[in-house]
């Protein structure tokens, strides 16, 4: 009888005991964020006047990607190594161009050649030289001559 | 027949004479185990780029008096966390949980616990944004952490 009476007491302080012990229970969300993939092309000169001498007019445009991009440009009057610009009123008349885009030192080629490949995430600043190959002469037709270039971002 | 007559009278009046209870008890008892559930856990916490609240939310329910603690996976400092990247790069956020019923501030990573009564149904509401600013450099790509919430009881 008296041993029933202990595991009795035991059983009851066991049972005490699971009751009083703390317990945790705990859960978990999954938190993210997801920065999509951006370039953008900002502060493009509006127009580069070419002297009529062999130096350049110069101008520049910013690229700001938020991941790494490559860089190429074609010129609107030919898909060619040798650009020209043409004039307004008679097609047949051109001017041979040397147009060179750089970041840094880095070209950047123009209608032909690997794109250059740039890690991104900081503005770069590219500049723009576009200057005639032979000085306009004396009989040079008179008149605007012109040409667009266009620049290419893929990332 | 007279011998067998007297003796089952004698056996008949001694019957009330001896008459007796017996009892006994049986103790029954119900033992109701202390438990706390999650319910209704968001799935996940989907951050917006504007630096804007995303709010999420979870239910517990507790049969006994309970404290709740939520922290992160990338806790920074205060009420603040983080997201970060494959490269290791992070963000900053701005984490707050409070309880739907009275908006009681459950703590984050460190501090004590919000004690509750318990007894009863609670929702809570996760509201956590990006506070570090995204601008136009800031990398893509997927910044990750996850939110911790634990309950004692």
């Amino acid at each position: 009888m008296k041993t029933l009476t202990k595991i009795a007491l035991i059983t009851v302080a066991a049972l005490s005991s699971a009751l009083t012990q703390a317990a945790t229970t705990s859960a978990s969300i999954p938190v993210s964020l997801t920065i999509t993939k951006k370039c953008t092309i900002s502060d493009v000169v509006t127009n580069i006047v070419i002297p009529n001498d062999t130096t350049s007019g110069t101008g520049s445009f910013k690229v700001t990607c938020n991941t790494p991009y490559s860089i190429s440009t074609s010129t609107s009057n030919t898909t060619n190594a040798t650009t020209f610009v043409k004039s307004t009123t008679n097609a047949s008349h051109t001017l041979n161009t040397n147009i060179t885009v750089d970041l840094n030192g880095a070209a950047v080629p123009v209608n032909v050649g690997t794109p250059l490949a740039k890690p991104g995430l900081v503005v770069d600043t590219y500049n723009v030289n576009a200057a005639l190959v032979a000085a306009v002469v004396a009989t040079t037709p008179a008149g605007t001559y012109n040409d667009t270039l266009n620049i290419s971002v893929d990332y | 027949m007279k011998k067998l007559f007297l003796a089952l009278t004698t056996l008949m009046l001694a019957a009330p004479v001896f008459a007796a209870t017996a009892t006994s008890s049986i103790p029954m008892s119900v033992e109701i185990a202390k438990q706390c559930t999650f319910s209704n856990v968001g799935s996940e916490i989907i951050l917006k780029e504007d630096g804007s609240d995303t709010t999420a939310g979870y239910t517990v329910t507790c049969n006994t008096p309970y404290s709740i603690f939520t922290d992160n996976a990338k806790w920074y400092q205060g009420w603040y966390s983080y997201i970060s990247n494959a490269q290791n790069e992070w963000l900053k956020t701005g984490v707050g949980t409070r309880a739907v019923r009275d908006n009681a501030l459950v703590t984050l990573h460190t501090g004590t616990p919000l004690a509750r009564p318990g007894y009863s149904v609670d929702d809570y509401e996760v509201r956590i944004h990006v506070s570090t600013p995204i601008t136009a450099t800031t990398r893509a790509g997927v910044y990750t952490d996850t939110y911790l919430v634990s309950v004692y009881y």
